[in-house]
């Protein structure tokens, strides 16, 4: 049994106005690593296809030495690297994936996103700590919610993205002791609740190098009503809304902007540029007004970062 | 097997007790929107009219939604007798109901591909600690992947849930604002050429059709009142 990882200290959380929120970036190599902890990231996270996690083959490291090399670049360079395991593990493969996710751990990962119950129960059995951040697939979408995760060891919540700020205020109480993380709502924006969607899309696609053989965005597609009543979008906020969402989280005193990662380098870099400069907008303590105005000059639209496969790695 | 019938909110007024006829048990409320509970005398009028067991059914929530949620249950909860069922689908409320002995959770259709994956010796202590009677499911996947869950299991039909939004398209907000529930309880079918199979929206959520199923781990069929 691995022994007991040392739980890793992060930035408290902080409503002061002009506070700095820890830029999380997914990434899948670690010449991305490298890229991001450079350019203004403070964490990258990882997964590993052998540890069940949401992202697709392509949106995972291709080796576990490559992974372990990341968690030393990000040592030396005195920031964090999560390792991604936010999927269920099966009955059948529990055992062997906790024991993994425990040593790569004790290997030194900086902490875990998970969202499986027993994954949290196996490491409170053996006495095992880290930084374990609850994925936003994991449904925390009150203050009670909060305290049954925090209570199971979960010390950061991506906040869900179908949560306006009015909404999610109990949760930000510092007396809860949560630290929160938010996407750069503006940019990365999912019309229907993730992890409860299983809709036609190609985001549950490996790599589609034929566009014949690419699913359709349901979400994004103009429905026929049977009803006779014209068409059907799938409805979300508009951009403006959405920029309102991310300034009013920040003042809130989320603490971490998370770019989420995906299988085409390219766009993540230019979400993460993005996303940075609208973070960095927020830190220098630009009113309401003029983060909107300068925020729509940024975000042309939140459905920018789709998957679109071109897989090829930097 | 038990027979249910789920009905929504907003067929309550003017409801007939023949409707609910050859049902073993019904339920109110909604797996989807905050916004689609019942109110308290509703919930009772219900109960006036049907004699046999209610369960209420709770969906994702926001703070907001969790007290309202919270103070129906205490008012429609039986001081004496079995608990009021309740169909939660928000770990909060589960929380909430842990030490509260007049009602009793089953976990619903939005975290069973949450628990239908997960390690069962782990599960079925989890549903021991909070009290669980079962769990509601209506996809077959699901239901294979419960082998080893110890409880009951109560499948749902003629609709198989497929996404579901809390932004919604009948308020153009998200569903703790106020809302006049114009959706009503109609199945509006939704297509595309590019899309492999008919949707069916209804509120905020979204669905597929769905057949009974037999299975020894079923213990309840629910219909969805059209």
């Amino acid at each position: 049994m691995p022994a007991a990882a040392k739980k890793t200290s992060l930035a408290p959380v902080n409503s002061k106005p002009g506070h700095r929120m820890r830029v999380l970036v997914g990434v899948r190599t670690y010449n991305e690593a490298e890229f991001y902890l450079t350019r203004g990231a403070d964490e990258v996270y990882c997964g590993l296809p052998s540890i069940p996690n949401h992202g697709v083959k392509a949106e995972n490291f291709a080796s576990e030495a490559e992974l372990l090399a990341t968690i030393d670049l990000a040592r030396r360079l005195k920031k964090q690297a999560f390792l991604v395991a936010n999927d269920v593990f099966p009955g059948e493969v529990f055992p062997k994936t906790a024991a993994a996710v425990a040593a790569l751990v004790e290997r030194g990962m900086s902490g875990v996103i998970i969202r499986d119950l027993a994954l949290l129960e196996y490491f409170k059995k053996r006495g095992l700590k880290t930084y374990f951040t609850l994925s936003t697939l994991g449904l925390c979408f009150n203050r009670e919610a909060l305290k049954f995760f925090r209570e199971r060891g979960v010390s950061r919540i991506v906040l869900p993205q179908h949560l306006t700020p009015a909404e999610a205020r109990p949760m930000f109480d510092r007396k809860l002791g949560m630290d929160i993380e938010v996407f750069c709502l503006p940019l990365f924006y999912e019309v229907n609740i993730n992890s409860l969607c299983s809709l036609s899309c190609p985001c549950s696609q490996e790599a589609v190098t034929d566009v014949k053989d690419q699913r359709a965005y349901t979400c994004l597609t103009a429905l026929k009503r049977g009803d006779g009543a014209g068409s059907y979008a799938m409805p979300m906020p508009g951009s403006k809304a959405l920029l309102n969402y991310f300034y009013d989280f920040y003042h809130l005193g989320a603490s971490c902007m998370k770019v989420a990662r995906g299988p085409n380098g390219e766009e993540v870099k230019e979400l993460f540029y993005k996303s940075l400069l609208l973070t960095r907008l927020l830190e220098k303590g630009v009113s309401r007004e003029a983060f909107a105005h300068e925020g729509l000059k940024i975000v042309s639209s939140a459905q920018n970062y789709g998957k679109r496969y071109i897989v090829k790695r930097y | 097997m038990e027979n249910a019938i789920s009905l929504s909110a907003t067929e309550l007024p003017g409801l007939k007790p023949a409707a609910l006829k050859g049902y073993d048990r019904v339920y109110i409320g909604s797996e989807f929107c905050q916004n689609r509970l019942p109110s308290a005398p509703a919930f009772r009028g219900l109960a006036e009219i049907f004699k046999g067991p209610l369960t209420l059914v709770t969906p994702l929530l926001s703070d907001s939604g969790l007290d309202a949620a919270a103070a129906l249950i205490k008012a429609v909860a039986p001081a004496k007798g079995p608990p009021l069922e309740v169909v939660v689908n928000d770990w909060g409320l589960l929380r909430l109901l842990k030490k509260n002995k007049r009602a009793r959770p089953v976990l619903g259709r939005l975290l069973m591909w949450e628990i239908g994956c997960m390690d069962k010796k782990f599960l079925n202590a989890f549903c021991r600690e909070y009290r669980v009677a079962g769990v509601e499911t209506d996809n077959a996947e699901v239901l294979a992947a419960l082998k080893g869950y110890a409880g009951p299991v109560h499948y749902h039909y003629p609709f198989r849930f497929k996404s579901v939004t809390r932004f919604c398209s009948y308020i153009r907000d998200f569903n703790s604002s106020p809302c006049s529930m114009d959706c009503g309880s109609a199945f509006v079918k939704l297509s595309h050429k590019d899309i492999p199979e008919p949707i069916y929206l209804q509120g905020n959520a979204y669905f597929i059709p769905n057949k009974p199923l037999k299975h020894p781990a079923i213990k309840r069929l629910v219909k969805t009142s059209v």
